[in-house]
């Protein structure tokens, strides 16, 4: 095996996910600073970093990850007191030691190395910076220590891709070894398993490294079966009879340990199974998958999904010639049907993930951002837990960032500004998460100054967008933020301002299917509400038929449907046609016209109106009649086209023919 | 020997002929094999490695909404959605009703898959150095920027098609601007 080789994915994977934790902790080390239980898991991030950097060769992320873990030390034992200082500067490498795996994570497996290589420069300003807060350098602890270890591997070990010569060498870094390797396990000959594992080690490790730097590199290979005892043995002179007399005492130990233990009964000696529970790290209950492997399966389930479809169609058919045979067959198709719904949402629930994943690097965005516009904001996130596609949680994440940002400078006064209008200094963002009925619903609000719409309303006129004779309803005002090109203000800062803005924000969340929504009070604040589909593999859709076509359009969108009668129709003079729905006047859209399509239904009244959330405002769509409501598969039509302005997606019916998804937000607009 | 797949598609007529003389190593190399189609009166050829398979003219193809009458629309191949182009309407020649012999050939321009009708298609042939022609300017009333070159096939004229120019950003563009 070559160790030298490039980094596993697995590795860049889970450093990522450490580094997430590291910042995640950190944060909340800075609540609350004395918290032990935070810096233990900070210090189990950074260490478990540390032995998967250097397991998979990356040295210099690896010592850089040292010099984390020995701060982190000091916090631990008392040394060092948590304080903001301490807390930018860990935070500063931890950056540090992301910007070590950056290169690493899209880089060409030959160039990576030498990025790493030159990384290292980039790095000194920082060590110094750390280096100054440590009161008690590395160097000043010269005396040496003496370990005994005793190692006795999972003896499956080797099948589980574990490489005990790994640890060995890693011990070998800290200090002088001398190891004794155990014969006595070997079985006969014609029992040998070249796969099993039979050697243990006896190890005495001479080191200036402290217990506690060389303890968790043991627990880093500890696994359910294994045996790892470790003594420091307090005479730095070395006695060797002392020495000698110390192992055999832990020999002794060992194998009287061996006899104490019935793995059947333990409750047996429930002291000793006390200590076992405690240093057994936990089994680990999940196992990483690549996304594309998950696509791949994705796909083969929609895919059954519109077999299903075609099935059913076929069923009909059945039917009308044989009705004994129909009935078997339908019988055959109905059982499928809910196989192939359990299918489907089980492999929708594998593609989830906590939205938390993407809100928990927002903490930091606040933190740094207050800090440098000398502002006072508090981040609430509420339903972190709230799951949702992986696909659709990574390009929301851009999106909300944008509007964090734009809560953070627009929305949010200084503190100063905050008393005079009687609130709070320290603003408060709310992220929060939930799920409603198939779709999850993801809203960032502010108590900041909210939206002016006449500001926006004379801004709106300055660019054009209004016509000056129009009087807009204070909605319509609030939806002009989403016009491409809008701007209020002439200042660029350094987090937005920059001109795309909103514009983009909403085409994002529309590429996904979803919705967005903004509320504003002058004063007390703003809230955008962001409607999302559960997955972007499947959503639920309707079927409608538009002349002699059909069409899909997402059910998140649909509010309700209705046939109008004709005194539901008014008609103002620069509004176009309104549907009168319970007091409520919004536009009719006749489907067929946005979609040149001849020969459909013209009159509301004898057709039926779809009503449309888009944005916050609603729309009546017109079509002929309503087919169905079903279950979707989206497929992209750029995967082998362009994207058409109109049209989100195709999908495949029962009898095979293809059917278009319409992108209800362009059509509008 | 590793050139079978290619006798899939048809028969090397030219091949037959010649075969003793033939090169194998120079045909797999040089990758001078059309596939020859009818539209209209005239023979075209697509290079055959962008060739992916024929189909049958299939029962319905989803029409698209506001897009320009050469985008046939839309078929649903093994649960690939796929543009289907009409060549006649894309270069402007008369309509022609579809017939037995109507085939759509799946091409592939670098990742994207789509599917072209044409009257019918001819044969596999290879072409060597000595059957390209000098392309006058006017040899054919074909927007130039489609034809790749032309060649003499036993007497006959074949337009060398380059279908790459069917899915030029400036096409596409042409496409998703109109409303």
């Amino acid at each position: 095996m070559n160790f030298e080789a490039l980094p596993a994915e697995e590795f860049l994977d889970e450093a990522q996910e450490l580094l997430q934790e590291i910042e995640d902790s950190l944060l909340l080390l800075e609540e609350e600073p004395s918290s032990y239980e935070v810096i233990q898991r900070l210090f189990r991030s950074a260490h478990t970093l540390k032995g998967g950097a250097a397991m998979v060769g990356l040295i210099d992320l690896a010592n850089e990850a040292h010099e984390f873990e020995a701060i982190l030390s000091k916090l631990r034992s008392g040394t060092l007191k948590s304080s903001p200082q301490i807390i930018s500067a860990l935070l500063k490498g931890r950056d540090n030691l992301l910007s070590l795996l950056n290169p690493l994570m899209s880089s060409s497996p030959n160039n990576s190395s030498s990025n790493v290589q030159k990384k290292p420069t980039d790095l000194s300003p920082d060590e110094s910076s750390i280096e100054e807060l440590t009161p008690l350098n590395r160097s000043s602890m010269p005396q040496s220590n003496t370990y005994l270890i005793h190692l006795k591997f999972d003896p499956a070990c080797l099948e589980l891709g574990q490489e005990p010569m790994m640890l060995l060498r890693q011990l070998e870094q800290f200090g002088e070894l001398t190891v004794i390797a155990h014969t006595s396990d070997f079985p006969n000959w014609s029992d040998f398993d070249p796969v099993r594992l039979y050697l243990w080690w006896s190890i005495k490790l001479v080191s200036n490294k402290p217990l506690d730097e060389v303890d968790p590199l043991l627990e880093f290979y500890r696994g359910e079966q294994s045996e790892f005892l470790i003594e420091a043995i307090e005479t730095p002179e070395e006695n060797e009879q002392e020495v000698q007399q110390a192992h055999q005492n832990m020999l002794a130990q060992i194998s009287a340990k061996d006899e104490k233990i019935d793995y059947s009964e333990p409750s047996q000696n429930p002291e000793l199974m006390e200590v076992d529970v405690l240093e057994l790290p936990k089994t680990s209950q999940t196992i990483r998958v690549p996304v594309s492997r998950l696509d791949r399966l994705q796909n083969l389930v929609s895919e059954t999904v519109i077999r299903q479809a075609r099935l059913l169609r076929l069923n009909d058919a059945i039917q009308a010639t044989d009705d004994q045979l129909g009935e078997q067959f339908l019988q055959f198709v109905e059982d499928n049907e809910q196989a192939v719904r359990e299918l489907q949402d089980q492999i929708q629930q594998v593609r989830m993930v906590p939205v938390g994943t993407i809100f928990a690097p927002m903490k930091r965005v606040v933190r740094d951002f207050a800090n440098r516009r000398q502002k006072q904001i508090k981040l609430d996130i509420y339903g972190a837990e709230t799951e949702l596609d992986k696909t659709i949680t990574e390009q929301i994440q851009g999106p909300l960032m944008h509007l964090l940002r734009n809560a953070m400078d627009h929305g949010m006064e200084t503190p100063s500004d905050r008393i005079d209008a009687g609130k709070s200094p320290t603003g408060t963002i709310t992220l929060q998460a939930s799920q409603q009925q198939g779709f999850v619903i993801v809203e960032i609000a502010d108590d900041g100054r909210g939206l002016d719409p006449q500001k926006i309303l004379e801004a709106g006129r300055r660019l054009g967008m209004v016509a000056t004779d129009h009087q807009p309803s204070e909605q319509e005002v609030l939806q002009l933020i989403f016009q491409p090109g809008f701007t209020t203000t002439t200042e660029v800062t350094e987090t937005s301002g920059r001109g795309v803005g909103m514009d983009a924000v909403k085409r994002d969340i529309e590429a996904l299917l979803g919705n967005i929504e903004v509320s504003s009070q002058l004063g007390k604040g703003t809230a955008l509400k962001l409607k999302l589909p559960l997955s972007l593999a499947i959503i639920e859709g309707m079927l409608v038929r538009v002349g002699k076509e059909m069409f899909v359009l997402p059910l998140l969108l649909v509010t309700e449907t209705l046939r109008p009668l004709p005194n539901q129709q008014k008609r103002y003079k620069n509004q176009g046609e309104l549907i009168d729905i319970r007091g409520q006047y919004l536009p009719l859209v006749r489907l067929h016209q946005r979609l040149k399509i001849e020969g459909a239904i013209d009159k509301p009244e004898e057709g039926l109106l779809i009503v449309v959330q888009q944005g916050t405002q609603k729309y009546c769509l017109l079509v002929d009649s309503i087919e169905d409501q079903l279950p979707v598969v989206i497929k992209s039509l750029e995967e082998h086209f362009v994207h058409i302005p109109g049209i989100a997606g195709a999908t495949i019916l029962g009898d095979g023919s293809v059917c278009f998804i319409l992108d209800v937000a362009a059509i509008l607009n | 020997m590793d050139f079978q797949p290619h006798h899939v598609l048809g028969n090397f007529s030219l091949l037959d002929e010649e075969d003793e003389n033939f090169d194998y190593q120079l045909l797999h190399h040089n990758g001078e094999q059309w596939l020859t189609f009818r539209l209209g009166k005239e023979t075209y050829g697509l290079e055959i490695l962008q060739v992916r398979e024929l189909i049958s003219y299939p029962e319905t193809i989803t029409r698209v909404p506001r897009m320009p009458s050469f985008l046939l629309g839309m078929i649903n191949l093994r649960g690939m959605v796929l543009p289907i182009m009409d060549l006649r309407k894309r270069f402007e020649m008369a309509e022609y009703e579809t017939g037995p012999f109507t085939v759509i050939i799946i091409v592939q321009i670098r990742s994207k898959v789509i599917g072209v009708v044409v009257d019918s298609v001819v044969d596999v042939v290879n072409l060597q150095q000595e059957n390209l022609l000098e392309a006058p300017e006017e040899s054919t009333e074909l927007d130039s920027k489609f034809v790749k070159g032309l060649a003499n096939l036993r007497g006959e004229m074949v337009i060398l098609l380059d279908l790459e120019q069917l899915l030029a950003p400036d096409e596409l563009e042409q496409l998703s601007m109109l409303r």
